[in-house]
């Protein structure tokens, strides 16, 4: 990676101390090494939200680390994951307006078998893994963006719902949902 | 636990697929982009001052030339520095001594027929400069679309009225000068070029050209104020712009603003103050600094390494 040298001593810092370094003035290597460990995950949720775009993604989080590196004032309130994840979310929602109304995913929800996948369907669906890609850009946007944090970005059903500023409970049907759109597209072989 | 409950925890099939997808990879000119970002960001946030000069825009170098009789003095005006204010008192100096010894020249050149008193002359040279009175003209800021459009300083121009020479030129003396490399130096020549036939009226033109120089390195004294360090800043600065913004410029991008007054103000120090630079006694300052939004399209004005 063409960033500033690692620097051990801060890479043992939690994220919010190194937010709180930034905040000083200590530009460089913390927002570095913020970079480091949560750029990937951001850019996934981003290019997943942006249906796989990435120049789009690029834009956006290009943005939220301009964010990061410019704060000022850092309030520790929840996880650095949820701030920065609220940031991207909040641009890519700037971006696509229309497809952020909550009523968008308000549509009929299928109805999921209560079974798991066979492992025939498994099999066939780990060797056509595009079918899974596919499946998962179909979704609604606010579906997707929950799956997205929950499976690419490993945050929390709490991180959730408070990065994408919902309820847990809404995070939580989010996901449910997602859910059932999978596995109603993908059970069958 | 149903199915769903397993999918949300993370243990069934159907996430067990999700986790192995190809992930999307950041391209990896987003790495040094980012390199560029905090490298400048931190270069911004520093702003001590002993940074001060180097933050500073270099100023071009300007060379006057003076020609007195068949003599050559070239004299080389340094780029603006923090004591700025000895500026004035060595221009007095150089304009006495360069007067003296035209006054001397010329006398005896023309011999004892000449009835101009040296002392006359002298005294014409020596009457104190004109500080920085001259008023510096802003332009609008050139749209950040280079890259050192961010940092680089407003341009702008001494009053070409105070640098231009007389249309009368000897073209005898015109053809031994070395071609002038500014227009400072243009304007000395051609001072130089009408002294031989009228001293008095030379030295006049000596005066106004160093006091262009003057008020031209003045303008480019100037403060870069770029990035996070001021949004702090800008806060109050609010309060002190109906007052020193007589010329202040707005880019059409309305996130940068040039504030140009003389240091002499309460404003202008105070806002040095804050700044803890050093500030000269007299000059005019323009100052640049930027409003707390991010501009849109700030990465495209981080330059490339």
């Amino acid at each position: 990676m063409n960033t500033p040298a690692h620097t051990p001593a801060l890479a043992a810092l939690p994220d919010k101390d190194l937010m709180a370094l930034i905040t000083q003035g200590n530009v460089t290597g913390s927002a570095t090494e913020l970079y480091r460990r949560h750029n990937r995950a951001l850019f996934n949720f981003v290019s997943w939200s942006c249906q796989g775009r990435s120049f789009e993604a690029e834009e956006i989080c290009q943005k939220v680390w301009l964010k990061v590196a410019h704060c000022s004032e850092y309030q520790p309130a929840a996880s650095f994951n949820t701030y920065l994840y609220q940031i991207a979310r909040d641009l890519l929602a700037d971006m696509h307006s229309d497809a952020y109304d909550p009523l968008a995913d308000a549509g009929q929800e299928p109805n999921p078998p209560d079974d798991d996948l066979t492992a025939e369907v498994e099999a066939d669906l780990r060797i056509n893994l595009h079918r899974v890609r596919r499946a998962f850009m179909e979704l609604p946007i606010l579906l997707r963006e929950a799956a997205a944090l929950r499976f690419f970005c490993d945050l929390s059903l709490e991180e959730i719902a408070a990065a994408t500023g919902a309820g847990f409970d809404t995070a939580k049907s989010r996901l449910r949902s997602a859910f059932a759109y999978l596995r109603c597209n993908l059970g069958r072989v | 636990m149903k199915t769903v409950e397993r999918f949300i925890a993370g243990v069934d099939k159907l996430s067990s697929l999700l986790k192995v997808m190809p992930r999307f990879d950041a391209p990896s000119t987003m790495d040094s982009w980012f390199a560029s970002v905090v490298r400048v960001t931190q270069d911004n946030c520093v702003f001590t001052p002993e940074k001060l000069p180097v933050m500073a825009p270099p100023a071009p170098e300007l060379a006057s030339t003076l020609l007195v009789g068949d003599e050559l003095y070239e004299e080389d005006l340094e780029p603006p520095s923090p004591n700025l204010w000895l500026r004035p008192a060595l221009i007095c100096a150089a304009s006495f001594v360069g007067a003296l010894l035209l006054g001397v020249l010329v006398q005896s050149v023309r011999g004892s027929s000449s009835p101009e008193p040296v002392s006359r002359f002298s005294a014409a040279a020596t009457a104190p400069v004109a500080k920085v009175a001259t008023p510096i003209e802003t332009e609008p800021l050139a749209p950040p679309e280079a890259p050192s459009a961010a940092a680089a300083p407003p341009t702008t121009e001494a009053p070409p009225a105070a640098a231009a020479p007389p249309a009368a030129a000897a073209p005898t003396r015109a053809a031994a000068v070395p071609a002038p490399a500014t227009e400072g130096a243009a304007a000395a020549q051609a001072n130089m070029e009408t002294q031989s036939s009228a001293p008095s009226e030379a030295a006049s033109s000596v005066r106004r050209e160093r006091n262009a120089g003057s008020a031209k390195l003045a303008s480019e004294y100037t403060y870069p104020i770029v990035a996070q360090q001021w949004t702090r800043v800008t806060a109050d600065l609010s309060e002190l712009k109906p007052t020193i913004a007589a010329k202040s410029t707005q880019t059409r991008h309305n996130r940068w603003f040039l504030l140009t007054g003389s240091t002499r103000s309460p404003e202008i120090r105070e806002l040095a103050s804050r700044m803890r630079g050093v500030l000269p006694d007299e000059a005019e300052l323009s100052v640049l600094y930027q409003v707390p939004d991010i501009p849109k399209d700030y990465a495209r004005l981080i330059p490339p390494q």
